[in-house]
């Protein structure tokens, strides 16, 4: 029955084996990419996946769309600079939980009160506050300005360990770190859904009216949704502080929120894992397209709206598409599948 | 039955409940009470503020003025969800389940609501067994164990109308607020609530909301007509039945 009511995570055993596989591919990249160029592109696509993937916990989880979530991400890359002395890397150990410590905070102010909002209103308020934090960047001389500022990036280094890498193999062991944190984000976030407190958030997107009349109070659950996902958000800023040894307003700004939505609606907004599909097409489509035209925002805008408008359920309903007619009849005859409607929706498009 | 109401403290009484719209008064100074026991029938025309009460009872809205006591405790300015856990239950009108999930997800919610701790937020939902026990066992009371692992907006309209109830029982309720069971019921399905509410009626104190006057009079202990928002008349139901005005304003030709 766990798997049967949450629909977001695989529904069979060849469901999550290809979720294996996928992983296993990314950990392979490093060897099979022909360049320590492309390997730092792919890290640069999973940090999006982080982004993203925290972010569907609010959006595909819990039904709250917010256009704030950038800032916990920029907010947690700017921690790194600030607490790392010039010219001298912080270890990892330090410098991952301060970041995840000030994104956590941040977001449970803001949460706290933009919750008190609803739908449109909430939209615009996350959107205030991270507009708010981004002029606190922009405006201030806290990190450097509008320049943004370079900062000693932090050591692969646990218990006194630390990970010496000659300097050409650096970008592949950032690499690793990146994909090991992406993959323990999944696992986490996927059993927080079987979880009673994650079958809680899915009620709440299905009918939190009705979640009250229950007797939940889905404030409460919903606060602790937002800034768990702002601690992840954490996590993604966390990585790409260490990944480019760089911050700049930009990494606050809702333009990086923005991106993360469209990243969701791209992989899919029904599954854990459409986020991370949608991230890694997202990072690989600007590449394509940058390499084949100057205009590379059509491109993109023109592919997310064709993939939206043909596959209602992203890129991750291309599987289920593929699979559903050999799929046996649910009893009794006729009724449709939790999500048929979208299902449809889809075939017709 | 009847005997009962005057002789212990009600579970649930209202003192001057009213509740404005604008400069509509939807809900004027009511005062009723609901014994243990008992089954409560407020019936009504429409517009007469039937669904408004069960809306100013169960924390939907709040009400403009007077005061709500359940088991002597005021809870007028308490949130909704918290008087779920005092044991105050309710079903709606318009039925309001979530359609995208399994039936006995639906259920299973119901219960966790009033049954996990805290600290027990992060066991996986399916190994929750007392949860997901009550949920069966609240599927079972309304007939409907046979199809838990269907998905909820496939049900017929009446079974649906059964959920909606199973949802209200999962929490185990003391108190149970029923808008309007019956509705857009055939008969048969109609038949089957109505056996269910008299067997309800034994454990749970019940005010129900209902347009069926046939099904209210023979199931009813104690009835309230409410008129433009006020209480017209309160009785057992053959002191309503004989009540001239009650006839005048609301049953017509039909008693």
């Amino acid at each position: 029955m766990a798997d049967n009511d949450t629909p977001m995570l695989p529904a069979s055993r060849a469901g999550w084996l290809g979720l294996v596989v996928g992983a296993l591919a990314l950990a392979a990249l490093p060897y099979l990419a022909p360049s320590t160029y492309y390997v730092e592109l792919g890290t640069t696509a999973l940090i999006a996946a982080m982004l993203a993937l925290s972010l569907q916990l609010l959006v595909g989880c819990t039904g709250l769309v917010s256009l704030g979530h950038g800032a916990f991400y920029g907010l947690a890359a700017y921690t790194v600079y600030l607490v790392t002395p010039a010219n001298a890397g912080l270890p990892m150990w330090m410098t991952l939980p301060a970041a995840v410590l000030v994104s956590g905070a941040v977001a449970a102010v803001v949460g706290a009160l933009s919750l008190r909002t609803k739908g449109f209103f909430f939209l615009m308020v996350t959107l205030a506050f991270g507009q708010m934090i981004f002029f606190v960047f922009h405006d201030t001389k806290l990190g450097g300005g509008t320049d943004g500022a370079y900062l000693a990036r932090p050591l692969i280094s646990a218990f006194g360990w630390e990970l010496q890498l000659p300097r050409r193999q650096r970008p592949i062991g950032t690499y690793y770190v990146a994909l090991i944190q992406l993959v323990l984000m999944y696992i986490g976030l996927a059993l927080l859904l079987r979880s009673l407190f994650g079958r809680v958030l899915q009620g709440i997107r299905v009918n939190e009216h009705r979640m009250v009349a229950l007797g939940y109070d889905t404030y409460r659950y919903k606060l602790a949704a937002f800034i768990l996902a702002g601690m992840l958000a954490g996590v993604a800023g966390h990585m790409w502080a260490m990944h480019r040894g760089f911050v700049n307003p930009e990494l606050v700004g809702w333009h990086r929120s923005a991106e993360a939505l469209l990243m969701i609606l791209l992989g899919g907004l029904y599954t854990l894992h459409g986020p991370i599909l949608g991230a890694l097409a997202w990072v690989g489509l600007g590449e394509a397209s940058q390499l084949i035209t100057e205009r590379k925002l059509l491109v993109e805008g023109l592919v997310i709206l064709v993939v939206v408008l043909v596959l209602r359920r992203g890129l991750a309903g291309l599987w289920t598409f593929a699979r559903r007619p050999a799929e046996p009849a649910r009893p009794p005859a006729g009724a449709p599948s939790p999500e048929s409607g979208t299902a449809e929706g889809a075939r017709h498009g | 039955m009847a005997e009962t109401r005057h002789g212990r403290t009600p579970l649930l009484a209202t003192q001057g409940l009213g509740r404005d719209f604008g400069g509509l008064s939807a809900v004027r100074d009511v005062a009723i009470t609901l014994s243990p026991g008992e089954l409560h029938a407020v019936i009504g025309p429409n517009g007469a503020g039937k669904s408004t009460l069960v809306n100013l009872l169960s924390g939907e809205l709040a009400p403009s003025r007077g005061e709500i006591r359940l088991a002597g405790e005021r809870i007028e300015t308490m949130p909704g969800w918290r008087r779920v856990h005092l044991g105050l239950g309710r079903s709606y009108q318009r039925t309001n389940i979530f359609k995208s999930l399994s039936v006995l997800e639906n259920v299973r919610l119901a219960a966790q609501a009033v049954m996990s701790e805290p600290r027990s937020l992060l066991r996986p939902a399916g190994s929750a067994r007392q949860i997901v026990a009550a949920a069966e066992a609240a599927l079972a009371r309304v007939g409907l164990e046979s199809s838990g692992a269907r998905t909820a907006g496939t049900l017929a309209h009446g079974e649906q109308r059964l959920l909606e109830i199973a949802m209200t029982l999962a929490s185990r309720p003391k108190v149970l607020l029923l808008d309007e069971p019956l509705a857009g019921m055939g008969p048969e399905e109609g038949e089957r609530i109505a056996r269910l509410l008299r067997d309800l009626a034994a454990e749970h104190a019940i005010l129900l909301i209902e347009h069926d006057m046939d099904f209210v009079f023979q199931v009813a202990d104690w009835m309230t007509v409410m008129v433009d928002g006020a209480v017209l008349a309160e009785g057992t139901p053959e002191t309503i039945r004989a009540n001239a005005d009650v006839q005048r304003a609301y049953l017509g030709g039909h008693a």
